[in-house]
Formats: structure tokens, sequence, C-alpha cells
């Protein structure tokens, strides 16, 4: 995030959705205007408990016509697999309290020329998947919608409206999302929009291309994937800076870096968006963000809030804005 | 120059299940005649070849009716032709990637009048003079994918 953008809002609703899913409204907190978005963005938050400091990339779910305030939905992480920003959000921030965020940015717009759209969407991917859904509902373009969850879900408020175009299969109850049956039979010009975790990813477009689907037409969105359970602590060295860092199994690279007080310019924090490149010197980078070009793997480049490091230690370099 | 479309050869698109083909004139059918076969010998249980030759507009977007996401299209003609479908295409949501053009017959130029907007075909020389407006052009190698011809301005 570039500091100089950042905007300071206020907390004016908390609402539980679910469980384990809290949805913040947020105003400006001097009672200006928000920035403008468009359906799929999202925003950076920066927050912390005087110890420790998150930057956590979430979703706006309300509908982009609106500007007196944003909305966000947090799901709470376990103790175990979270860096504990969710935690915090949930147990630490009460209405009135003020938080950091960037102005928001969109990696997950919908094509604008498309004739039709498929939203699909599982767990807490529904989030930016409302904000397209509020938008096509208002300019009256063709949609579905197809949404899987378990415990997380934003359920109530599709049940209070009656729409033929939202399908939703509850896991808890043994119902499942058959992908092929959603994506046969469409007509042409129709892009699908698809948010949630790797696997629902993978399968929409595996079902895409057996069905004989032009895979441009599929757009995704991966959760801001946590360190996978695989994942091993590794040590980072900034030379320019005299700086040895050490990254935990369960945090990334961008992180331990930001704690240890080398901010890096982020936007995403998800591998999408290539924000936070660095040049790795010595070592080798396990890549996992989806950005980055084979040739510009090559040249050394890689993304700090996914990548991580083969082996024990890797020497990086920040790229000069 | 960058504007200046490049035809490359057709291939079968193999990612598609349904392959529609669209021609103008008998060198357009020829030009299309080896795609044609190898199309319906990947036929399947669900794939499906269509062949429409010369067809009106009206008769095209009906066509495209019938058409959904699965679908290929292979286009050979003039280029005024087969220009003015792909923007059809476009127009219907179909990807970029399922359009392939095919440069057959006639390969004389459309050009563009950037002084009153009349386009006009089979232009053979770098200069023109202009049907409507009767000003002498300069056809230059900048190509509208929009209007499918080259750009005519005053010499």
């Amino acid at each position: 995030m570039n500091e100089k953008q950042a905007l300071a809002v206020r907390v004016v609703d908390i609402k539980t959705i679910s469980p384990c899913v809290k949805q913040f409204t947020l105003a400006d907190a001097h009672g200006a205007a928000l920035p403008a978005f468009s359906s799929g963005s999202h925003i950076c938050v920066t927050f912390g408990d005087g110890q420790r400091a998150w930057r956590n990339a979430y979703s706006l779910i309300g509908d982009p016509g609106g500007l007196e305030c944003y909305q966000i939905a947090v799901r709470k992480g376990n103790k175990e697999h979270s860096r504990g920003g969710s935690i915090y959000l949930h147990e630490a921030i009460n209405t009135g309290d003020q938080l950091q965020i960037s102005p928001p940015a969109n990696f997950f717009p919908l094509a604008r020329h498309a004739r039709k759209h498929i939203l699909i969407a599982g767990g807490i991917g529904i989030t930016p998947i409302l904000s397209h859904l509020a938008y096509l509902r208002r300019v009256n373009a063709s949609y579905e919608l197809h949404y899987a969850f378990r415990d997380d879900a934003f359920v109530d408020a599709f049940r209070q409206r009656e729409d033929n175009h939202i399908h939703l299969y509850d896991a808890t109850a043994g119902q499942r999302l058959d992908l092929t049956q959603a994506l046969d039979r469409q007509p042409l010009g129709t892009h699908v929009y698809v948010c949630g975790p790797h696997s629902l990813i993978t399968a929409t477009r595996t079902a895409a291309a057996e069905l004989g689907w032009p895979l441009d037409h599929i757009h995704s969105e991966e959760f801001a994937p946590l360190p996978s359970e695989d994942s091993q602590p590794f040590t980072v060295v900034i030379p320019s800076y005299g700086l040895t860092v050490n990254v935990a199994a369960e945090q990334s690279l961008l992180s331990a870096l930001e704690d240890a007080g080398v901010l890096i310019a982020s936007s995403c924090r998800a591998g999408r968006c290539g924000t936070c490149r660095i040049h790795v010197v010595e070592g080798s980078a396990e890549h996992r963000d989806q950005f980055l070009t084979e040739e510009e793997r090559g040249m050394g480049l890689m993304l700090a809030c996914v990548s991580r490091a083969c082996g024990e230690s890797l020497t990086v370099e920040l790229l000069t804005p | 120059m960058k504007s200046k479309p490049v035809y490359n050869p057709l291939t079968l698109d193999t990612s598609a299940r349904r392959h529609v083909f669209v021609a103008e004139g008998q060198d357009a059918v020829a030009a299309l005649n080896d795609i044609v076969y190898a199309a319906e010998q990947s036929n399947t249980a669900n794939s499906k070849v269509r062949v429409l030759v010369a067809c009106s507009e009206s008769v095209l977007i009906d066509a495209l009716q019938m058409e959904e996401m699965d679908t290929a299209f292979y286009v050979a003609g003039a280029e005024r032709f087969i220009w003015e479908v792909h923007r059809m295409l476009r127009n219907a949501g179909v990807a970029e990637t399922r359009i392939q053009l095919a440069l057959a017959g006639n390969v004389a130029r459309s050009v563009y009048c950037i002084h009153c907007g009349t386009i006009d075909g089979l232009v053979e020389d770098t200069t023109h003079t202009c049907t409507r407006c009767g000003t002498v052009l300069v056809v230059r190698d900048h190509f509208s994918r929009y209007h499918g011809a080259y750009m005519g301005v005053r010499a």
C-alpha cells in the first residue's frame, strides 16, 4: 500500500452473519465520501494491537453505487493456521474504532461486454461475488449465482428474496454443486467468475474445458492463500538493509518483512497483482503466485505475498519504486 | 505496421466441441475445404459441424442464437466480409480466441475515407478517389478492425 493514499475509516456497524463471519461497515473517519469502486474490488486493512501489525485484504461486498460506506466480511481464522488478524478483528474491534485502509483496487472485475454472467462462490469466496451480484441486479444484467457453503453462509440475505437465478448448495445438508450441469448449454458471450478455494477454481476450469469453453471466459479469484500446511520456515537476508529475518511456517515472506519494519508496496496480497515483487539474489524461490511469467521468474523476480524459499535461505533485494 | 492483420493458416480448434464455418465466394469455400474435412473427421457424439455459405447478416445472427459457449468460428472471404463477420461475432460475445479469419478470393483492400466515413471495397492501388466525397486518398497501412478497412487520408 502506498502510505500517502491510506484512508482513515471508522467502524460504524458490526453485524454477525454466522458463528464465524462478521460484517464490518466502515465510513470515512472525517465524514467525507469514500473513493468510488467497481464490483470485485478489495481494500487492504491495516491494524494492530500495539505488538503485532496486520495488513489483510478484504473484498468490498456492497453495491458499488454506494459511497457513504464500505462493507467487508471477515471469516474468523482458526488459531493454528491463521496469522491472527481476523481473530483480532472479531474479538477486539468495536463500533467506533478507527482502522486504516488502502483505496480500493480491482483484480477481479466483470467482463464489460459479457452477455451473461455466471457467479460461482465457495464458502467465504462469496464476498467479491456479493458486490458483483448487487451491481448485476441493479443494471438488470443476465446472471446466475451458484453458492456452495458450510457454516460460513450469507444465506439469510438470499432467503429473504425470491430469485430463481440463485442456487444454494449447503454442504452440511449433503447438497453438492454440479459444475458440469451449471456450465453446460450456456449461450455465447457468457463469462464465469469463480471465487473460493483452489480446488473449486481448478474444478471449474476442468469442467469448462471438458464442455468446450474458451478458458479466457473463466475468471477466478483465490482466497488470500494462507501458507499451506506443507510450508516450511526459512530465513531471508536483505543485504542492503543489513537484515536477516526469520519467516515462520505459518507466516508469509511479505508479513515477516513488514514485522521487521521493511515496508513493501502490496495490494491483493494473494499472488495476483504483482505489486509486492522483489528480486531474488541468491537461493531459489518456490513460486506460488498466478502473476509472474516464466520469463520474469527466470529473471529472478518473485512475489513476497505468497511465494517462499526452496530450502532454508533466500537472499533478496527490494526493487526501487 | 502493428495494426495490419496477419492471417495465419486455419487450424482446427480442438478445445471447442462445435465448429461453424462462414464463407463468401467460391475461393473462400475452397479455402475452408481441408479444415471442414478435419472437423468432420473429429466428429464425436458431442460435436457438430455447420457450414454457412454467403449468408445474409440476418441468417448469420439467427444461426448464432443456436450456438453456445462450446463453438469455434472460422471465417473466409474478402477482407471486408471477414471483418464484418468478425464484428458480428464479437458483438454476440464470441471470444477473440474462438475466431479465425482467412483471406480468400480478391485480395484488394477496403479503404475507409477518414474525411466522410465512406468505405470503398476492392481497392487495388495505394491511391484511391473516394466514391462519395471525391477526395484523392493515400491508402495507409493502418488497419481498423472496427471498420474492417485501411485508413485513407487526403493525398
